[in-house]
């Protein structure tokens, strides 16, 4: 298994702490609004069905 | 045999339109990345950060796409790849990642487009957006060749602006199909189980999108050592995601499904030395593509743009590990594809419904 310190470690190579947090938290709330979006689509649609 | 496949002009046309849309796209995507990677320092940074802004937020663009339907997100996407492209070649804007995330919205936008084009004319067909999202296999091994050769950015970037005129048709092949129809939502796409709560459904296909996004990585292809060879790999991947949806159309979403998955898997893991055989299991396996977006629309047909962003943020989560560890040895490779396989087997056969009759 991937040592996650040393992962981190060379992301830090290349990109400024700031960079890679700014990565990571886009991605992870772009992921979370989708799934609320998604889950809201599907209460609508069920809804409409029901 | 099922009667659903057919080759309506409209829809069929903006399938290609889109193939060509969504290879030139390709093109200046990795023509561009190439380019970068070219430089040491950026050898693995580069294609992580596409990855993650290419990839994911097209479920964001694409929602956005779903609800103001009159913004043309494809003309949109083209501009902004140019331009990115000529920011690349003469660094117009200032800083170092500038030009690769206007670049990865400007991609985002294109798919998009031809994700909402393509599933909403296609009335639940399959081929329709299988056509367009092969095209994407074409221009990646394209744009790789095209970084090696004299080709300066400017010209990809006029290249990539030729796809405009091909957005406009494609939009008013749509506009037709929509007034013809009157329902512009994708409820042709019927494909899902309906005994199984409908998030559960879309968080497995997004699982078997990431799984095959992780093997498509872990593929043994020591035969791939030259430039034909590698051109060959892509065309039988462009080639196995079309007629995934197309052989799907004409004999149904499961059994293609199903069998693509289970025949890939020999030709995959006896083919790391013999090109035929491997290029056989690539095709198999990119078969299943348009059939995880298909079920994922099935969930979601109101949003068909939201929907085309789950299978992105699929290939992401997939791809990320590879930046960080990979199986070294053929035989662990081996055993992981054939672990895998089997799981998105079980999850295929869980998520896509029996009675396919009941598809429009």
């Amino acid at each position: 298994m991937p040592d996650f310190k040393i992962l981190v470690n060379s992301l830090l190579l290349h990109l400024t702490r700031t960079e890679l947090t700014v990565l990571s938290v886009t991605v992870a709330v772009i992921i979370a609004i989708s799934l609320v979006l998604a889950a809201k689509e599907i209460k609508k649609r069920r809804d409409k069905n029901a | 045999m099922k009667k659903r496949f057919s080759l309506s002009l409209p829809g069929m046309a903006s399938g290609w339109l889109y193939f060509y849309i969504h290879f030139v796209t390709e093109v200046i995507c990795f023509y561009c990345l190439s380019r970068a990677v070219g430089d040491s320092a950026f050898l693995w940074i580069f294609p992580l950060i596409y990855d993650a802004l290419a990839f994911v937020p097209h479920s964001l663009i694409g929602y956005l796409s779903d609800k103001f339907p009159k913004i043309s997100f494809g003309i949109i996407g083209v501009l902004m790849m140019a331009f990115a492209g000529l920011d690349f070649g003469f660094s117009i804007l200032p800083g170092r990642y500038t030009a690769l995330v206007i670049l990865c919205l400007g991609n985002a936008a294109v798919h998009i487009s031809g994700a909402e084009n393509t599933l909403r004319i296609s009335r639940g067909r399959l081929s329709h957006s299988a056509v367009f999202v092969s095209g994407g296999s074409f221009g990646v091994i394209s744009g790789r060749l095209l970084a090696k050769t004299f080709v300066p950015h400017w010209a990809v970037s006029l290249l990539v602006l030729t796809a405009v005129p091909f957005i406009i048709l494609a939009d008013m092949y749509r506009k037709e199909s929509v007034k013809d129809n009157k329902d512009s939502a994708c409820t042709g796409f019927n494909y899902a189980s309906d005994k199984l709560p409908a998030m559960l459904v879309l968080l497995l296909a997004v699982t078997v999108v990431a799984v095959r996004g992780y093997m498509g990585y872990g593929i043994p292809t020591s035969w791939n050592k030259t430039i034909v060879q590698n051109v060959l790999l892509y065309c039988a991947m462009g080639i196995g995601k079309a007629s995934g949806g197309i052989l799907a159309d004409i004999f149904g979403v499961k059994r293609i499904a199903m069998l693509s998955a289970t025949l890939a898997l020999p030709f995959l893991l006896f083919g790391d030395k013999v090109m035929g055989v491997s290029l056989i299991g690539v095709m198999l396996f990119s078969m299943t593509m348009s059939i995880t977006l298909a079920l994922i629309v099935s969930v979601l047909p109101d949003t068909p743009g939201l929907a085309f962003g789950f299978t992105t943020i699929g290939l992401f989560i997939g791809t990320a590990p590879i930046f960080f560890f990979r199986f070294t040895t053929v035989l662990s490779n081996c055993v992981v594809i054939a672990v895998l396989t089997v799981l998105c087997l079980v999850a295929m056969q869980i998520i896509i419904r029996k009675d396919e009759k009941k598809n429009a």
